[in-house]
């Protein structure tokens, strides 16, 4: 008889399947698809049948030809991921910030007065000039400026052509390019361009000292043009206008405050992850509350709805979050040439508990649909533990790390069976969202890419460097979009948008598995034994859809080495750390002992 | 062979198209030569792209194209009538950085 051993996850759903045969036990095919709906509800039926469907076409079988199925008694915890920005840069029309055209010309500072170039002939010859030029060609421009008894002390373009302007004029000048909104700069406004020396980056209109000379401002003044100087710190060159009214602004928005219910602890949202990790790890049972006004509470109530649409919603209670802070890329209102300014963010992973969730129900759903018996078989963390012992040199106690797409789980294994479980908030999806948000992708799906696989950058035609310094070749020319360009290696390539630096994004995809995927591993350990220094645990054998990744379980191993705790990769049925729940659902029948 | 390390371009006359293109490549700071012949399009390029030193050539004819050599094999790297991007696309081709517009 063929059995099926069925994990819904958060995010994956597993299956496993087994034959029994005169008493001989063994496993015959797997499968994984993505669950459908939220884990334990009727919905999830879909995302069993795809999976059993593709497990059975790979051994020329049919669904109707398994005899059970036994499905695990999914953990009543489901795990979702937010953000919210707590920092927020709007510029009024009085003051504008520059930007980073790939080819200005000339170097240097030039300040003035704004003039439009049809408004040279308005112009005072004992003034400073900023010339804007919004639709003159390069020829023209030059040989107005060239003629005109005007001082025009810079230029600043619309289109990417201050090469073109710089190497026809006679007195060289600095010139800034590709200002896409420039029909909103008026005349008569005073203002800075500044371009860099060769190699350097602009010294004069990033430093608050050097805004507050050009502008003689005052010291409350030069406060405010903080973010403006910082917004232009790293730039090949930028432009500064300014009215007079400060109309710049870093406005802080209001995140508000978690408290923790059945204890005085509280933390403000916006002191940081640290500072929220902090309380977290405080409290133990945790149930999060949030006050009326905060963004938090926004994001809570968001989740709660979400999943109260399969629950009942004063079942919902958050048991554990995951804080992270972040910075992400955000256009700037009011901007020019479409700048974008780092914003403070922090991003939070919640994991919500609801009561039981409702299997029974859901294992009629699938009686009715696929036709077989369905049963109810252990929990999730004693089928995971089954599975893991298939992994060969383990010993106990031993802690298997489940790292997942929604959530993080462990288990401690003692000699005589599973000691405790949990389930942490932040798992692979949570780095998934923050890899979108920092390199301001807006695309989930390449996000997931480069989270899931190395990164390139197209040097020739031919050849590609790869991020760790190897080189490969092309048989034939690669297409001359992917020139230049850094891709990420999925068996197709895909282009990586954004003018992102390939150690940028290296730097951005390790830090961000690290702390989410370190962190948590610690996380688990400490609350798991109550240790703050791990002694008592020997071996750690890391599973789950994360664990297959090419550098999660490196940078786990990396860290738990300082704790002399041996971690390694599972591998279940000598397949890898994929379906140790599946895999524990269908070893569990032996030794329940099946009768045909 | 050019006497320096510059994109070829290769025109039969004078035109706005070859300003263009032109301009383009002076924008992205290269440098160039102009080589007037009158011959096949795919032909005039691929004696362009050989007396080039960075082995970059352009033609422009009612067309442009722009074609790199690499490997002893020519490849066409961006064609069609917007000039001014053929012309910056050459150049960014030459200092190694993401082409525009393709």
């Amino acid at each position: 008889m063929i059995i099926a051993g069925v994990d819904i996850g958060n995010s994956t759903t597993e299956v496993c399947l087994c034959e029994i045969k005169d008493n001989d036990f063994s496993f015959i095919s797997d499968a994984a698809c993505e669950t459908t709906g939220l884990k334990g509800t009727v919905e999830n039926v879909h995302g069993i049948a795809r999976a059993l469907e593709l497990a059975v076409s790979k051994i020329n079988h049919r669904v109707g030809d398994i005899d059970l199925i036994r499905l695990n008694s999914a953990a009543p915890v489901v795990g979702d991921t937010t953000m919210e920005t707590i920092t927020e840069t709007i510029i009024t029309d009085s003051t504008l910030i520059g930007h980073n055209p790939s080819t200005p010309a000339g170097q240097g500072v030039g300040k003035g007065v704004t003039l439009r170039i049809e408004e040279m002939h308005l112009g005072d010859e004992s003034q400073p000039y900023l010339l804007v030029v919004n639709d003159c060609g390069y020829d023209e421009v030059a040989r107005k400026v060239n003629e005109s008894k005007l001082r025009v002390t810079g230029i600043i373009l619309k289109h990417d052509e201050a090469v073109l302007v710089y190497n026809r004029l006679e007195e060289k000048i600095p010139i800034i390019d590709e200002v896409k909104k420039i029909e909103a700069i008026d005349s008569g406004i005073w203002g800075v361009i500044e371009v860099a020396s060769v190699g350097q980056t602009i010294k004069q209109i990033s430093n608050p000292y050097g805004l507050s000379k050009f502008f003689d401002l005052s010291a409350e003044e030069t406060k405010e043009v903080m973010p403006v100087a910082k917004s232009l710190i790293g730039k090949k060159s930028g432009v500064v206008l300014h009215t007079g009214a400060s109309g710049y602004k870093e406005k802080k928005l209001y995140a508000g405050k978690l408290l923790f219910e059945g204890s005085t602890l509280e933390v403000e949202v916006d002191a940081g992850a640290e500072a929220i990790m902090a309380v977290r790890d405080q409290v133990d049972m945790l149930d999060l509350k949030t006050d009326d006004a905060s963004s938090v509470e926004q994001m809570l109530s968001r989740m709660k709805k979400h999943i109260s649409k399969s629950f009942s919603i004063d079942d919902v209670r958050v048991r554990d979050i995951l804080a992270i802070d972040t910075l992400i890329p955000m256009k700037v209102k009011g901007a020019m040439a479409g700048e974008v300014a780092l914003e403070k963010a922090i991003a939070i992973a919640a994991m919500v508990k609801t009561d039981d969730l409702p299997m029974n129900l859901l294992s009629e759903v699938i009686h009715k649909t696929l036709g077989m018996p369905v049963e109810i078989a252990g929990t999730e963390a004693v089928m995971a533990a089954i599975g893991a012992l298939t992994t060969s040199g383990t010993s106990f106690p031993m802690v298997v790390l489940d790292l997942g797409g929604g959530s993080t789980d462990a288990a401690i294994l003692s000699k005589e069976g599973v000691v405790q479980s949990m389930h942490l908030a932040g798992a692979g999806n949570m780095i998934t969202m923050l890899i979108d948000k920092e390199l301001g992708l807006d695309n989930f799906d390449l996000a997931e890419a480069i989270k899931m696989y190395p990164l390139a950058k197209v040097t020739s035609l031919y050849s590609m460097t790869l991020e760790n310094g190897d080189i490969i070749f092309s048989k034939t020319p690669l297409d001359p979009k992917y020139f230049g360009q850094v891709i990420v290696l999925e068996s197709e390539y895909r282009i990586v948008t954004g003018a992102h630096t390939l150690e940028k994004i290296v730097e951005v995809r390790r830090r961000l598995k690290k702390e989410v995927f370190v962190t948590n591993a610690l996380r688990a350990l400490r609350y798991i034994t109550g240790e703050k220094k791990l002694t008592s645990i020997s071996s750690v054998v890391m599973v789950g859809g994360s664990a297959l990744d090419f550098e999660i379980p490196e940078l786990i191993q990396e860290a738990l080495s300082h704790h002399n705790i041996i971690a390694g990769r599972g591998d279940i049925r000598s397949q890898g750390p994929r379906n140790a729940v599946a895999t524990g659902l269908c070893m569990s029948i032996v030794e329940r002992g099946y009768h045909e | 062979m050019s006497e320096y390390p510059g994109i070829i371009v290769m025109t039969r006359s004078i035109s706005l198209a070859l300003e263009e293109v032109l301009a383009g490549i002076e924008e992205e700071g290269v440098m160039y030569e102009v080589h007037f012949e009158s011959s096949e399009l795919m032909d005039m390029a691929s004696r362009a792209v050989r007396q080039s030193k960075l082995h970059v050539g352009i033609v422009v004819l009612d067309e442009a194209v722009a074609v790199v050599r690499e490997l002893d094999e020519d490849v066409v790297i961006d064609k069609g009538f917007d000039y001014r991007r053929i012309g910056h696309n050459s150049a960014r081709y030459v200092k190694r950085h993401r082409l525009k517009g393709i």
